[in-house]
């Protein structure tokens, strides 16, 4: 799997330097969202969390009273 | 989602909505491909929780916040861990539609533009911009890869503290395999086929001490397995209550989508008449729920060929699942300037568009479904018991039979489990998958749902509420005609003493 693994990255990493070479990366450089990636990332990730935040608060709160009520748990199913 | 839209943003009106709004309506549209996946698994790790431990909480006076502190949240701990994975990769795939959106038509055009990998992703993805697209992917595979690593094995490996146990399971390949199918396969263990997991642990225990508890654990076990009967077993108040809410959740969306932007419901039928007739919606419906079939069929055959291969072969499974994993958080849309690169661009002035269309459609529809399907299946093969397949070798049951008449039973809850899966996040790419770009898109349900929100407004409302409802009809037929009946079949196919 490691092995497997390194040769991915290495091809990957000639590809990349091969594309760049050939101008195929200019696409990506000149386009003028590439710099605040770090930034998008950032922002992805806080809205991600905020979501899964809720998710997480709704999964608990419409599954737990099952627990406690066997026709509840009928009714969710 | 364009319900969300339409409340939270509002419909056009040429002025941008403030970006907190924004915000919400993103979040809450992440929020519902997230949601169901930690809510089922919570629900089955309630459901396993042995009832020993139930009386002797009850025996012990724990009630209220303390029994759920104390046994519940423990319980469902390990379900959630794994279903938050699940979770996290349907909120992934939707991110690109979630930052990226345009509504209503010019001049009323709204725009959500939030910043984001998906924004960058979809912005590529419209400017055909191959390269910028797969760079924004591997920058979102990078960052799946580095949560994986940082904090979902961390998790999984905490979570395994909280599995409830009466003999010490091997674990000689647990932690070499991904979370995500290990998650599957507990959820397999505990939902779908919990009495497999009893035999395949014989093993590692005195044969003795099986017996003892064998009988006991397989009447809790196979209780958990009847959901089928415990559908109608459901009483009639709760039914009638069921239908109240889904009557009631009609007349609100009545309301606050036709009734407010236009004079009354019969003056939103003649508005919708004047474009779209009852014919046409049947007909539009049936070609997507037609493109659903054939996507079905495609991902079954390949995922049930690779599931088996897969779960069958440890080295397979180490060089794959983690490839899996990835694969079933890339957003359909970061697939589009591929799509249109091979399949629509190079048919552009030929008769074979149309069918080049479809195929593309099929195969964005089919990266909603697949991943559903493959680790269900893997779960329940691996689930297969050992006397059996021990049983099996004796009497040299192999090759094509021992899959038809071993693997593929043994498997047909799970099958039945991740199908409906599968047409869950079936029916959510749909909407991205049929209308690729304004040249490019195929006649059908999503595809009408999306041109409806570039129209008039009150159109717009009148259309975006028919097709929906026309999309949740067919949904419950389905249910009702389909799985239910094969959820009854699925009892047939569970290993019992």
């Amino acid at each position: 799997m490691r092995i497997l693994g390194g040769i991915a990255i290495v091809v990957v990493s000639l590809l990349a330097i091969d594309a760049y070479i050939n101008g195929a990366l200019d696409t990506v450089t000149s386009n003028t969202l590439t710099p605040s990636i770090p930034y998008f990332a950032f922002r992805t990730l806080t809205r991600m969390t905020i979501a899964y935040a809720f998710a997480l608060a709704f999964a608990l709160t419409y599954s737990c009273p099952c627990s406690t009520y066997s026709s509840q748990s009928q009714f969710s199913v | 989602m364009p319900v969300v839209f339409l409340i939270i943003l509002g419909t056009g009106g040429g002025t941008p909505p403030p970006e907190f709004n924004q915000e919400v309506a993103s979040i809450i549209l992440i929020f519902t491909a997230m949601a169901w996946a930690p809510t089922f698994g919570v629900i089955a790790g309630i459901n396993a929780i042995p009832t020993d431990i139930k009386e002797a909480a009850h025996a012990y006076g724990m009630h209220g916040t303390r029994y759920l502190r104390q046994i519940v949240l423990p319980a469902v701990f390990p379900e959630l861990v794994w279903s938050s994975i699940l979770a996290w990769g349907g909120g992934w795939y939707l991110i690109p539609v979630e930052e990226h959106l345009s509504f209503g038509s010019a001049p009323n055009l709204t725009q959500v533009d939030l910043p984001g990998i998906g924004k960058y992703i979809a912005v590529a993805a419209v400017n055909a911009d191959l390269a910028s697209a797969l760079f924004g992917l591997i920058v979102l595979v990078g960052i799946i890869f580095a949560i994986d690593r940082l904090v979902w094995k961390p998790l999984g490996v905490r979570a395994e503290k909280y599995k409830y146990e009466t003999i010490a399971a091997p674990r000689t390949t647990a932690t070499r395999q991904s979370n995500v199918a290990a998650g599957v396969k507990r959820y397999e263990d505990r939902l779908v086929s919990p009495v497999l997991t009893f035999f395949k642990s014989e093993r590692s225990y005195a044969a003795r001490v099986l017996e003892i508890t064998r009988l006991r654990r397989l009447r809790q076990l196979t209780e958990r397995l009847r959901f089928p009967e415990r559908i109608t077993r459901i009483p009639l108040w709760g039914r009638l209550l069921s239908y109240a809410i889904f009557v009631g959740l009609v007349l609100l969306g009545l309301i606050v989508t036709i009734v407010s932007r236009s004079q009354s419901i019969a003056s939103g039928v003649s508005l919708l008449a004047t474009d779209v007739t009852g014919f046409e919606l049947v007909a539009i419906t049936f070609l997507s729920v037609s493109r659903l079939v054939i996507a079905y069929a495609v991902a079954l055959s390949w995922t049930l060929g690779a599931g088996i291969l897969i779960a069958r072969s440890q080295r397979l499974s180490r060089l794959l699942v983690p490839i899996f994993d990835i694969g079933q958080s890339i957003p359909a849309t970061a697939l589009f300037p591929l799509v249109v690169i091979l399949l629509v661009d190079p048919f552009k002035n030929s008769p074979l568009l149309g069918f080049t269309l479809n195929l593309a459609s099929v195969l964005l529809i089919l990266t909603g479904m697949q991943w559903y399907l493959l680790f269900n299946i893997v779960g329940a093969v691996n689930s297969v018991p050992n006397d059996l397949l021990e049983a099996t070798a004796a009497y040299r049951i192999r090759g094509g039979r021992f899959v038809k008449e071993i693997l593929i039973p043994a498997s047909f809850p799970a099958i039945l489990i991740g199908s409906i899966q599968a047409w869950g996040g079936g029916w959510n790419a749909l909407i991205v998958s049929e209308y690729i770009g304004p040249n490019a898109n195929v006649p059908g349900l999503g595809s009408f749902l999306v041109q409806a929100t570039s129209k008039d407004p009150a159109l717009a409302t009148v259309e975006i509420y028919a097709s929906l409802l026309v999309m949740t009809a067919t949904v419950l037929i389905i249910n009702r005609l389909v799985w239910r009946r094969l959820l009854r079949k699925a009892d047939r196919y569970k290993f019992e003493a």
